[in-house]
């Protein structure tokens, strides 16, 4: 494997790499992505994607990212289920190490998206499974006529509460004690909903029940009755190994890149969810289209050289 | 005959691996009913939570949840059986 050099390694098959996939390899560069998990990253979770232009009527994000799979294996895109634990710069060629071995490219794309971390307070663990959830749009339809929290404040909780409003009764909102992270639009039509109930400047300090769950406690006294508990904390993929590979990121683990998706790091480019910006299909795909194009221009400046 | 049912839904990440994994167990294991419950139709929200099932995939042997989550082994598959 290691004598394999590609022109250019994404990591993460989600939209933003999947687009990169097809701008790279369809301009014959020799073009792997790497992806631990199934290939469409969260795209695959929307049950029904209404706003990507060139589908009037819709289309679910399964079928929307086997489309772009297609599309990049038909320009001679390859792919390999591998999970990328880290990424070595040698200057001109790049090494990444994956639990299947070590790979080569003169340039890499990170497209790692977001991922999903736990709250981390006493009866999580526990409840798992049992009324304790990390994905809306996956358990949301077992809460049919049921009460449940949703817990976090970034653009996914807001997505799920819209999720859950279809099949549960009662929803408490609980961003934490940050707020929500933008002024989310959705969240003027949320407020209106009379089964939405917002707990401001409050965090979790337990989940609990007997064989369910059955409440949960707050940081100010309060206990909430209730039957699930979602749990919607968004962090970056792999910002791990990002960080010991000296990809630059602010605060919260988001990959700061310029307008043409450079990391500081020369050859190694973002997009996606992983850069923080958009955190939509579209935006992703734009992301990953222009990270193909500026790695591109850099690995044919190294044949120059 | 021991009844096996894998709840999934089409919209989780996860689950195309434990439908694959169960797919290659029952092809080495036979001598038992399996079912796969789509979980985004009605009909298998109503059975899930006929049974108090909250999250998948889930496996359940005659009626009783046994693994939740991903991953779980073919091991697990195994010992969740006996």
């Amino acid at each position: 494997m290691s004598e394999d050099i590609h022109d250019i390694i994404i990591i993460g098959g989600g939209p933003a790499g999947l687009t990169a996939a097809i701008y790279a390899a369809r301009h014959n560069n020799k073009t792997i992505v790497l992806e631990g998990n199934k290939l469409g990253g969260k795209s695959l979770e929307a049950h029904w994607v209404e706003n990507y232009p060139g589908f009037p009527d819709g289309i679910s994000g399964p079928d929307l990212m086997a489309l772009m799979e297609k599309q990049a294996s038909k320009f001679g895109a390859e792919f390999s289920s591998e999970t990328v634990v880290g990424i070595a710069d040698f200057g001109e060629m790049k090494m990444l190490t994956t639990r299947k071995g070590i790979r080569q490219a003169k340039a890499v794309i990170i497209a790692t998206g977001m991922g999903r971390k736990s709250l981390s307070v006493k009866g999580e663990d526990e409840f798992k499974g049992r009324g304790v959830s990390y994905c809306g749009v996956c358990d949301g339809p077992f809460f049919r006529d049921k009460t449940v929290a949703i817990i976090g404040g970034g653009h996914e909780a807001i997505h799920d509460i819209e999720v859950l409003g279809e099949s549960a009764s009662k929803i408490y909102a609980i961003p934490g004690k940050k707020g929500y992270t933008e002024e989310y639009p959705e969240l003027e039509h949320i407020k209106k909903d009379s089964k939405v109930e917002f707990l401001y400047d409050a965090n979790i300090t337990e989940i609990g029940g007997s064989d369910f769950v059955e409440y949960l406690k707050l940081d100010n006294g309060d206990e909430v009755k209730l039957d699930g508990v979602f749990i919607i904390l968004e962090h970056v993929s792999a910002s791990t190994i990002l960080g010991e590979a000296g990809v630059d990121t602010d605060a919260g683990g988001c990959i700061l890149v310029d307008k043409d998706q450079r990391t500081n790091m020369d050859g190694i480019f973002a997009a996606g969810d992983c850069c923080c910006k958009g955190m939509q299909i579209v935006t992703a795909t734009g992301m990953g289209a222009q990270a193909a194009l500026t790695a591109m221009k850099y690995v044919k400046q190294l044949g120059r050289k | 005959m021991k009844k096996i049912e894998l709840f999934y839904s089409p919209v989780c990440p996860h689950c195309p691996k434990a439908r694959e994994l169960l797919k290659e167990y029952k092809a080495a294991t036979p001598g038992f009913e399996y079912t796969e419950v789509d979980t985004y139709t009605s009909e298998g929200v109503d059975r899930g939570m006929s049974i108090n099932v909250m999250a998948v995939p889930s496996f359940v042997v005659d009626d009783e949840i046994k693994l939740v989550g991903w991953p779980f082994t073919a091991e697990d598959i195994s010992k969740a059986i006996q």
